[in-house]
């Protein structure tokens, strides 16, 4: 049973914990691992893990790319003098930039909300900051389009504000 | 020839990011205990998400058209607290002013640092300001705005934001 898995360790120290997503599929890592999620490391201190962590908002597909990642960063909260297990800088910048680079936007969205959800501040932070990156090149228009917002200005407002900065519409 | 810094932090910026920091937590937890998403119907992403989390990263200009998107992004990103979010993320690059006698042009460029690593440094000065004069001077710089004074005649001085491009002389 879950129960049983939750209790159970690995190499004679790290406790392993039960994650469950939105779709049922299970996911068992160490607590180090899970503990980069702040939600989950709060109810690690709670002890309220036994029974598997349930993660109603974050679907199995989304919650793969968050183990994927925790387990790669796990080395980054590690002691200091503890070289040989944390991955390489260079390494976690490679998949890092190959996680996010691949993400078509409602995925890219997706893994945010996650992110934000399971309060993992540095995986919010590469998702969000992607986002802003790949809205750097894009005009109003495309922006609205991004984000399913609908232009609620009069055209005159538009022109009015288009006036006001225009040297940031001109390319 | 006057080296400065933009965007400085000041302590008093510190501690408020430190406060809304642990405000988000407290209702992310608040949130996680009820096990909602915190979705608004139709958007992909919550308002809040997108504009504290995304919309403060957008660079100057990025930023300055995302405020013809919609009345609430360009009512959230007017404010105090937003603009101040938004400073914070900005990186801190060092100015260089020089003269330009030939041509008699005061010139301000900015040195980026994090774009282009692997380009020349001139690839990467980028020019701020410019004057057609050699009577300016940059005095010093704060929050990503100049002050620049005029060292002839009786003392002058005007501010400068060359975010915006806006510029005013200071009353004195």
């Amino acid at each position: 049973m879950a129960a049983a898995a939750a209790e159970a360790t690995i190499d004679g120290g790290g406790k392993m914990i039960i994650l469950i997503s939105a779709d049922g599929k299970r996911f068992e890592v160490t607590e180090a691992v899970a503990s980069q999620s702040q939600l989950i490391s709060n109810m690690i201190e709670d002890d309220c893990t036994e029974n598997g962590v349930r993660l109603p908002n974050v679907d199995g597909d989304i919650l793969t790319m968050v183990v994927d990642y925790c387990n790669m960063h796990a080395g980054d909260a590690a002691a200091d003098g503890d070289t040989t297990k944390a991955s390489s800088t260079e390494e976690l910048k490679k998949f890092d930039a190959e996680l996010v680079q691949a993400l078509e936007n409602p995925v890219l969205f997706k893994l945010i909300l996650a992110a934000n959800f399971l309060n993992i501040k540095s995986l919010l932070d590469m998702t969000c900051q992607r986002v802003a990156d790949m809205m750097s090149g894009k005009t109003p228009e495309q922006m609205r389009e991004t984000f399913s917002i609908e232009n609620d200005f009069t055209p005159e407002e538009e022109a009015a504000i288009r006036q006001e900065n225009a040297w940031a519409f001109d390319d | 020839f006057p080296l400065s810094k933009k965007g400085k932090r000041s302590p008093r910026l510190t501690s408020f990011h430190g406060s809304t920091a642990a405000a988000a937590t407290a209702t992310m937890a608040e949130a996680a205990t009820r096990g909602l998403p915190p979705v608004s119907p139709g958007l992909p992403l919550p308002e809040e998400l997108v504009v504290w989390e995304i919309l403060v990263r957008l660079p100057p200009k990025p930023l300055l058209r995302c405020r013809l998107v919609c009345r609430a992004w360009r009512r959230l990103t007017s404010t105090r607290d937003f603009l101040l979010a938004h400073h914070r993320h900005q990186p801190s690059l060092p100015l260089i002013a020089t003269c330009d006698y030939a041509d008699i042009m005061y010139l301000i460029d900015v040195l980026t640092l994090t774009l282009g690593r692997r380009r020349g440094a001139a690839a990467r000065l980028h020019p701020v300001a410019r004057y057609a004069s050699t009577a300016d001077y940059l005095d010093s710089s704060c929050d990503g705005l100049l002050l620049i004074s005029w060292n002839t005649g009786p003392p002058q001085y005007s501010i400068c934001n060359p975010t915006t491009r806006q510029f005013g002389d200071l009353p004195l």
